[in-house]
Formats: C-alpha cells, sequence, structure tokens
C-alpha cells in the first residue's frame, strides 16, 4: 500500500494518483520524516528510524476537528477520545454556551492579559461574580468564622493577592444547594448505607444568583446546565432521581476522605497517576479508527450476528469403498508387471534407437584397447540394486568383452559388496577373468569421507586405498601396482543413484585432472546427468541411465539386433507399469474435472 | 554345509523377507516390523564391521604399527592426531563432554569447505555457464532451425530460472521500476521451465521407481521357479 | 570452556579450509602434503560417524528394552541382529577372509540386508502412484503443463519402436526445456554452496560449534 503524503489515504501499490485527494505520486519513492528527516519508503506509515508518524491521519469524512478551548484543562470522561464524543457531550454545539460566559470571553480577549484584573462594572460581570472576586481580596462577607476548619482558616489570605486558591465563601448551610453543601470539608461523608438527606430545593445565596443586568429585552440568562459527566460525581445520595446515574462500577464506589475533594466518590487515585510514568511524546495526539479494508472487514466481520456453532463432523471412516481404488491400483499394477515376466518372451517387437548418451558411452568403451585400466566406482547399495545391477552388468560387462583392467572402489559400505557379486557373475561369464582376480581386476573396498574420499583418490591413490575388500595390501596385488596414481586410467566409470556423488565425481577429479569419466546412473539422475554430458568440455564421456537405456546397451553389444528373451520381457514389464500410470493419472483428472463442475454448476 | 544348500537356504529367506515387506501393502503388521528391525540392526552392524576393517584397521592401526616398527616419528604422531580427533568425535552426543568433538566437525567443515568452494566453481559453475551461452551447441542434433531455437530456449530458460531463484527482492533506484518488470516477467517464464524439469523428473522418478518393484517381482519369480524347477 | 567450544573449533576450520584451498589452487609440494594430510584425516574422521551411528542406536533400543516399551520385541530383534554380526564379522582373522569379506557375512548381506532394502525400496511405487494421482490434476496451467510433460516423457520412455515420434519428442523435452530448468537448479545449488562455504570460511557462519 503507498500512503498519501498529503492526506494519508492508503492507496493501492502502483497508483501514480491518490484516490482521495489527488495529489501526485510521481516516480515517489520515498518519503521523508517530519521528526528526524530519515529517508522511508513510501509504505510506511511510521517512521523506521524513530517511529514518528510521517503520513497524516486522514481526516474523518463529514466531522470536523472541535475548536480548541484555551486556558481551560477539562477532565476527560472515560469514553471521549473521538470528536463524536467531544460533540455528543457538548450537545448543540456552541450555541449552548451561555450568553455571560461569551461576554465574558469577549471582554477578556479585548482587554487582553490584564482583563482579569480590569473587568469593567458593572454591565458584563455579574453580581455573583464580582463578589466573588472581591472576596478573593478582602474578608468575604458571608464567612461565619466558626463554620471554617482551621485549615481552612489558614488558607484565607492576609493580604490582597491574585491567587484563586481560596476556598469558596462557605454560605450558611440553608442557602447552599446540597451538593455544594456536601463539598464543604466539615461534614463528614455520609455512608452509603445511610438513607441520604432529603434533596432540599437549591436555594441559591444573593452572590450566586445570576444578576439580570446588561441582559437584552426578552432575554433571560439561561442556567447552565451541568454536564453529565459532572453531574456523576455527585454523591449519589444527594442526587435526585432524574438525574443521570453514572455506571455502577462493578466494585464498590471508593469515596475520597481527605483533602479538599473530601466526600465525593469515583475520584481518580492520585497515587496511580503519579507513580505511572508517562513518557512526554512530542506531537502525540488521539488517533482515530484508520479506515482500512482489513480494519473494515474486522468490523463486518465481528459485527455478524453470532452463528450457531455446528455439530463437530465426525471423522469420517475410510470405508472399504475409499480403499477400493488404491487396492484396485496395487492389484492392477503387480498383475500388469508381473504377467510380462511370466511369458519370458516379448509382447511386441520393437526396433532400438539408442539416445546419444548411450551410444556416446558405447563408443567410448568400444574405443578402450585391450588392457585399458578403469577406475569402477560402484555408488549405490542395496536400495537401488533391482535397478542399477542391470546397469551395472551390462556396462562391466562391454568393459570385460573389451579386456578392460577393472580396479573397484566405493563411497558407500555396502557398495563393495555389491561389486563382489556382481565382478565375480560377469568375471565367470568371461574366459580368463575367471581366475584373474588381482591381476585383471580388483575390489578395493570401501572409501569414506564422500567428497574428501574423491579428492584423495586424485592427491593419493596410495593413501587413498591401502588394501582391497578381502583385506589383501596393495603391495600384494598385481594391477595396483601398474596405477601409481590416478592419472594411470584410462577412463572413470562412475555408477551411481543420487545425483551427488555423480557431481563430486565430475568436479573433484573429473573437471580438475582432464580425465575422461562416463557414468551409469539411475533414470531419476538422468537430467542431471544430461546436464554435464552436455557441456563445452563434455564432462560426462556418455550415460547410461536406468534400465531401458541399459536394455538398449545390451542390445548394441549383441550388435544392434533387437531386444529378445528376459531384457524384452522386462521392458514389456516396465511398459506395462507405465501405461497403468498414466490411464491413472487421465482417470483421476477425468474424475476431478468432473466432480468440480459439478461443484461450480 | 554343503554351498549349495547354503544358497538354497538363503535364497529361500530372502524371498520370504521379501514377502514380509510386501506385507505392509495389506497394513501395518508384525512380519513387516520383524522384517523393518531385522533389516536395521543387519545393516548397522555390516557398516560398523566395514567401518572397523577397512578405516580402523587398515588406514589407522595398520599404518600405525608400520611407522612404529621402522621408527618414523613423524607418521607416528600424524597417525596419533588423525585417531584422537576421530575419538574425540565419539564424545559428541554427550553434553557435558561435547567440546572437544567440535574439534573434529571444524576440521571436517574445513576441509568440505574448501573441496565445495573449489569444486562448484571450477566444476558446475563455469561449465554450465559456458553451455548455456553457446547457442549453436544443437545445431549439428536438430538442425539449423531448430537448434538455434533450442540453444536460444536453453539460454533464456537458464537465465529466467535463476531470475527466479533468486531476485525476489524490491529494490529502490531509478531504474527499479523498470528492472522489477523484467525480472517479474523473466522470472515468470522461468517458473515455467522449473515446472518442465520438475514434469520431466517426476516422470524419470517413476521410471526409476518401478524398474525397482519390477527387478523384486521378477527376483521372487526367478526364486519360485528355481525352487519348482530344482 | 568457551575457548575450547567455539574459538577454538572456529579457528580450526578456517585454518584447515585456507590450507586445502591452497593445495587446491598452488602448485607447491609442502602445501600438497599438509593439504592431502587434512584431506586423509577428513576422510577417518567421517568413518567414526559411523561409530557414532552405531551407538546411538544401541542406545535407543537398549533404552527401550530396559524400560519395557511398547515395541521392545522388535529392539530385541534388532539388537539380537546387530550382536550377531559384530561377533561374526569384527575379529581380524589373519590368512582368512575376515570382517565384511567373512563367508557368513556376505551371506546375511545378500540373503537378507540386501533383499530387505530393495523391497522397502520398491514399496514405494504404490505411494508414488497415489500421490502423482492427486498431484498431477489440471487444477491450473501449471499444473496441466508439468501434466503433459510428464505423459510426454514417460510415453516417450519404453514405446522404443512403438511410436517413433514419441521418444523424439521425449528427448527434445530432457534436452532443451528440462535441461534450461535442470541447469538453473545446478547453478542456483553450486552458488548457494558457494555463498555458504565462503561464510563458513570468513568465520560468519559456524555450523560447528554449539
Amino acid at each position: 500500500m503507498i500512503y498519501c503524503p498529503k492526506c494519508g489515504t492508503a492507496n493501492r501499490d502502483g497508483s501514480k494518483f491518490c484516490n482521495e485527494c489527488g495529489e501526485s505520486f510521481g516516480s515517489q519513492t520515498r518519503i521523508k520524516c517530519p521528526n528526524c528527516d530519515t529517508w522511508n519508503p513510501v509504505q510506511n506509515v511510521f517512521c523506521s528510524a524513530c517511529g514518528h508518524r510521517i503520513v497524516s491521519l486522514p481526516p474523518k469524512p463529514g466531522v470536523e476537528a472541535p475548536p480548541a478551548i484555551k486556558g481551560l484543562s477539562l477532565p476527560v470522561k472515560p469514553g471521549i477520545g473521538t470528536e463524536e464524543d467531544r460533540s455528543a457531550a457538548t450537545p448543540g454545539g456552541e450555541e449552548d454556551i451561555p450568553a455571560w460566559l461569551r461576554e465574558l470571553e469577549a471582554s477578556l480577549s479585548a482587554e487582553g492579559a490584564a482583563g482579569k484584573a480590569a473587568l469593567t462594572e458593572p454591565a458584563e460581570v455579574p453580581d455573583w461574580l464580582r463578589d466573588l472576586r472581591d472576596s478573593l481580596v478582602g474578608e468575604p462577607p458571608e464567612v461565619a468564622e466558626e463554620g471554617l476548619p482551621d485549615r481552612l482558616a489558614a488558607l484565607r489570605p492576609t493580604a490582597p493577592p491574585a491567587q484563586p486558591a481560596a476556598p469558596p465563601p462557605a454560605a450558611e448551610e440553608e442557602e447552599l444547594p446540597d451538593w455544594l453543601a456536601a463539598l464543604r470539608p466539615t461534614a463528614p461523608p455520609a455512608p452509603p448505607a445511610a438513607p441520604p438527606p432529603a434533596a432540599e430545593e437549591e436555594e441559591l445565596p444573593d452572590w450566586l444568583v445570576p444578576s439580570e443586568e446588561g441582559l437584552a429585552e426578552g432575554e433571560t440568562l439561561v442556567r447552565a446546565e451541568i454536564p453529565d459527566w459532572l453531574l456523576t460525581l455527585k454523591p449519589r445520595e444527594l442526587r435526585k432521581e432524574e438525574e443521570v446515574e453514572a455506571p455502577t462500577p462493578a466494585k464498590e464506589a471508593v469515596v475520597e476522605e481527605t483533602g479538599l475533594l473530601a466526600g465525593l466518590q469515583d475520584i481518580l487515585p492520585v497515587e496511580i497517576i503519579i507513580a505511572q510514568p508517562r513518557l512526554a511524546k512530542a506531537g502525540e495526539e488521539i488517533a482515530p479508527v484508520i479506515e482500512t479494508p482489513q480494519a473494515r472487514l474486522f468490523a463486518q466481520i465481528v459485527a455478524r450476528p453470532p452463528t450457531v456453532a455446528s455439530k463437530v463432523m465426525p471423522r469420517p471412516q475410510a470405508g472399504l469403498l475409499a480403499l477400493l481404488p488404491r487396492w484396485i491400483l496395487s492389484i492392477a499394477l503387480i498383475a500388469a508387471l508381473t504377467l510380462p515376466l511370466l511369458l519370458d518372451r516379448p509382447l511386441l517387437a520393437r526396433t532400438i534407437e539408442p539416445a546419444p548418451t548411450v551410444s556416446s558411452l558405447y563408443e567410448t568403451i568400444s574405443r578402450l584397447g585391450s588392457g585399458a585400466r578403469v577406475l569402477v566406482a560402484f555408488d549405490y547399495d542395496p536400495t537401488t540394486s533391482s535397478e542399477m545391477d542391470v546397469v551395472a552388468q551390462t556396462l562391466i560387462g562391454h568393459l570385460m568383452d573389451r579386456q578392460a583392467r577393472i580396479v573397484a572402489v566405493s563411497l558407500l559400505p555396502a557398495g563393495p559388496a555389491s561389486a563382489a557379486s556382481l565382478l565375480a557373475d560377469q568375471a565367470a561369464a568371461h574366459p580368463g577373468y575367471e581366475e584373474g582376480y588381482g591381476r585383471l581386476y580388483v575390489n578395493m573396498g570401501y572409501l569414506p569421507g564422500q567428497v574428501a574420499a574423491v579428492r584423495l583418490l586424485g592427491e593419493s591413490l596410495e593413501m587413498a586405498l591401502p588394501c582391497d575388500f578381502y583385506g589383501t595390501s596393495r603391495a600384494d596385488l598385481e594391477l595396483m601396482g601398474q596405477v601409481k596414481e590416478l592419472q594411470d586410467f584410462d577412463l572413470i566409470l562412475e555408477l551411481t543413484a543420487g545425483q551427488d556423488s555423480l557431481r563430486w565425481w565430475i568436479e573433484q577429479v573429473g573437471t580438475p585432472y582432464g580425465l575422461p569419466l562416463a557414468a551409469g546412473v539411475s533414470a531419476l539422475v538422468e537430467p542431471f546427468a544430461r546436464a554435464y554430458y552436455q557441456t563445452g568440455s563434455q564432462q560426462l564421456k556418455g550415460v547410461v541411465a536406468g534400465v531401458p537405456d541399459a536394455l538398449t546397451y545390451s542390445a548394441l553389444r549383441s550388435g544392434g539386433e533387437g531386444l529378445t528373451g528376459i531384457p524384452a520381457a522386462r521392458l514389456d514389464s516396465q511398459l506395462a507399469g507405465h501405461l497403468l500410470f498414466i490411464v491413472a493419472i487421465l482417470v483421476s483428472n477425468v474424475a476431478y474435472l468432473v466432480q468440480r463442475s459439478r461443484r461450480e454448476s | 554345509m554343503d554351498t549349495g544348500l547354503l544358497d538354497t537356504i538363503g535364497t529361500a529367506v530372502a524371498v520370504i523377507l521379501t514377502l514380509f515387506v510386501f506385507s505392509y501393502l495389506l497394513g501395518d503388521n508384525l512380519l513387516y516390523r520383524l522384517a523393518e528391525h531385522l533389516f536395521v540392526g543387519v545393516a548397522v552392524g555390516y557398516a560398523f564391521v566395514v567401518a572397523f576393517h577397512s578405516v580402523l584397521i587398515a588406514r589407522l592401526l595398520d599404518p600405525l604399527v608400520q611407522a612404529v616398527t621402522e621408527g618414523n616419528g613423524g607418521q607416528v604422531l600424524l597417525k596419533l592426531i588423525a585417531l584422537l580427533l576421530g575419538g574425540l568425535l565419539l564424545f559428541k552426543p554427550a553434553r557435558r563432554l561435547s567440546g572437544p568433538g567440535n574439534l573434529s566437525v571444524a576440521v571436517l567443515i574445513g576441509v568440505g569447505t574448501a573441496l565445495a568452494i573449489g569444486g562448484a566453481v571450477l566444476g558446475t559453475l563455469v561449465p554450465q555457464v559456458d553451455a548455456s551461452a553457446d547457442l549453436t551447441r544443437y545445431v549439428d542434433r536438430y538442425g539449423p532451425g531448430l537448434g538455434l531455437f533450442s540453444g536460444f530456449v536453453v539460454l533464456v530458460g537458464t537465465a529466467g530460472t535463476l531470475l527466479h531463484f533468486y531476485f525476489h527482492r524490491s529494490e529502490e533506484g531509478r531504474l527499479a521500476g523498470l528492472r522489477q518488470r523484467l525480472v517479474s516477467s523473466w522470472g515468470g517464464l522461468g517458473r515455467c521451465f522449473i515446472l518442465i524439469a520438475f514434469g520431466a523428473i517426476l516422470a524419470v522418478t517413476f521410471l526409476s521407481r518401478l524398474s525397482l518393484l519390477v527387478g523384486r517381482i521378477e527376483f521372487v519369480l526367478d526364486s519360485v521357479r528355481q525352487v519348482l524347477g530344482g | 570452556m568457551t575457548v575450547l567450544r567455539r574459538t577454538l573449533p572456529a579457528a580450526l576450520a578456517i585454518a584447515t579450509s585456507l590450507f586445502v584451498l591452497a593445495a587446491l589452487f598452488i602448485t607447491n609440494p609442502l602445501l600438497d602434503a599438509i593439504g592431502t594430510y587434512f584431506i586423509d584425516t577428513a576422510v577417518i574422521i567421517a568413518a567414526f560417524a559411523l561409530f557414532l551411528g552405531l551407538f546411538n542406536v544401541l542406545r535407543v533400543h537398549a533404552r527401550k528394552i530396559r524400560e519395557r516399551q511398547p515395541g521392545s520385541l522388535y529392539s530385541f530383534v534388532l539388537i539380537g541382529a546387530m550382536l550377531v554380526v559384530l561377533v561374526i564379522g569384527l575379529p581380524p582373522i589373519a590368512g582368512k577372509p575376515s570382517g565384511p569379506s567373512h563367508p557368513l557375512i556376505q551371506w546375511i548381506f545378500h540373503n537378507i540386508q540386501a533383499p530387505i532394502q530393495a523391497a522397502l525400496s520398491a514399496l514405494i511405487v504404490f505411494f508414488v502412484i497415489t500421490a502423482a494421482c492427486r498431484l498431477l490434476r489440471v487444477r491450473n496451467a501449471e499444473s496441466a503443463l508439468m501434466l503433459i510433460v510428464a505423459l510426454l516423457v514417460l510415453a516417450g520412455q519404453v514405446t522404443i519402436g512403438l511410436v517413433p515420434v514419441l521418444p523424439a519428442i521425449r528427448e527434445w523435452i530432457l534436452d532443451v526445456p528440462a535441461m534450461a530448468g535442470v541447469r538453473g537448479i545446478l547453478l542456483g545449488v553450486a552458488l548457494g554452496i558457494l555463498l555458504t562455504s565462503i561464510r563458513l570460511v570468513l568465520g560468519t557462519e559456524r555450523p560447528y560449534s554449539d
């Protein structure tokens, strides 16, 4: 949201002009804090440096700010914070101010700071106010000496000062209104349980009777209405029935017992106000409700009538019908995969079109001379052996066809065992290799450390491979005597089901040492392997990915005649699984679309 | 014991345990749990045996004994330091004694970090950026028209993917708006390429996992045939 | 204590990485030797992590048995199997295959560990299918794109020779648009690794201290 710097209205991001006042934003992306001059983004409402509000409050529509009343500090009724409340507290507004007060204000402003002392007689100032003023200077005429307690007597001014702190002259009890009589410090407050004394008709003393001098003809002095909030301070026992009742507090009202306000109730306890420190903030003002969409939405939600909470629905049991699709899918999948394997012959005749990556690897291995030294990394464990064994068998078989010398290692603890059985199986199928362990092929076992292990192979082959899987020292292995360092190998073949180990071999060995690297990977690594195959330096010389590629490679090895027998049956089984998967997805989509259209209609 | 009989028993055990695991399709049960815990016990034990022989004996104790025999003090010291650091790692789980184990971890991290920096820059970043920028890469394969178009698609797609990942923050400045629009549109295109990559990865993942299931079914069928066929 | 826990490991990590980096990029026999030694030491320390894993498994399941928690029968089986393998495989027998190459250990590996491990991973297919059916639904253009690509790649994989155009389409998708996405991912991963490694070398990131 972008806040208008002029009127503070929230506008959508990207707005160029304010919706409210039309202020142009232009290319403004920052706004300056008026307090500390820090530049803030336009979205900020408060400064990020000093916390000052940098966006002015939007004016409340239809309500003007009340005129400031100078020189008077009115206690605030709880709940008054908005202009509405203020206007409600003073119904009618300015028209309710009595004429005498208006004249007083005018005379004060006309005569300036000394206006108070230079009030002209007698037309503007009522008699009672004049007398009040006189009483501040001299002995109040109606004061009964014996009616005042000592402490108040001590407060009476002895010299003519301009101090307004003296208490008002205490009239005789019968002349004062009841509520004013209760203010006298001598009278202890009546207990709440005691019946309140009968409220007498208010009889004003002469000095309080408003003078009608100076009034226009037909105009009468309007008795000033005591605001409701002031009436709530009146002791309950002195109130008349029609007067406003203060909202009953939850707890018993606290009646002030000491000081000038003794006998009054609902007085704010002074010590609490004193005890709580308040930090004066410059420019603090009471913020009106911000008209944001979120606030409006919140108000709407709150305003809604409460709805009856619906009964908690019991969790639906997964009945047989709900499980049926999953059961059907599982049974269908097992049946689809098993049937071609039971037949042991291909269902469909196919022609083989190997992928370029497969052909490339085939050519790379085919170009190896007899006796070429190949490092084969068996970086897969039994988790993926069902797939990777097929890939490894065909590649190892081709290497042995080419009479390559094979050194096997593994970055996984379970790798050497898989390598051992696979090498033994392939060696049994290739003449010369059966008795050729140590001379034609070796299994150098587990190499811990992952990326560090791969790097160690490049740094020091001797340190990396001290003995083989069977515990025979490298010095006792003829083949290891022919390879002193990694650069002695003609090809490195990485067999892996994870893209991390492929990346380690490429980054730590293939590229730094410029060694030819090829990969036999699981199908899910194929996209990443292709990315390395397609580089300028061809970081991978070829890739065989997954069972289909491996079977294609086998077909290439057998002269490109096509797949027959078990490999073809396996491919058929794979095809059946794929077709079932595609059908399941299409059916699921159709069902979903039908359901959605029903819901929408 | 006759090797053939041992092999037959082994095959039978393997088939039975495979079926125990597949019984999970009917719901979690005792047989599946037994097979699972048996596997964990055997796998952990096997890994320990491999590590003990391949590392502790072959890489530490044997060279240490040899160095002591030869009187090579330097080698002895180096091997002892390596043994000490490895041993300190074993105290990592104990809260009070885990402090020294941090040294071992620090060495691992330090070495891995250095190798990662070297490998990432020279092994992946430079070659992959170079390959993306080569527009003529596919001309040999797909011909001049489709080849050039493919090269252009790869360049735009790779850049878009990177933009989508890395440039999400809003910026300030004179050209912020233009940059923002460029990044969001090109990054949006990159998002399409990411979705294509994910779709392809999903397909090949299914293919790979299906191969595992086919392999297990094939193993069970072959074993049963072997037993029945004699 | 803070020195041992934080300062010293940090210094050691930074020093190690600087030495190895120098060995990678500068040709100097002494630097090469130091770098190689650090790498070899890291290889040995990594192996001890395996021992740590074993002790942890023993501790967890031994407590289960001691406290007779539900499922302690399975813990019995687990620890029993582990002990059998350790008893057979640990003692080095001079002159005969021992350790992992011991025939009994090999028998246990090929007939117990490998089949169970392979079967566990094969179970995933069933859940992949049901999850994919939920994921690959045509909710919007993005999911439709993913669905179409997945179907084309699947169809082109095994219909070798049956429908000639499908494998070609699959090849183009994997070579060009999917390649672009994968390459972006690879570059992003490499950049992330690079940045994290630089932060580690500078000492601003310390994953090795408590």
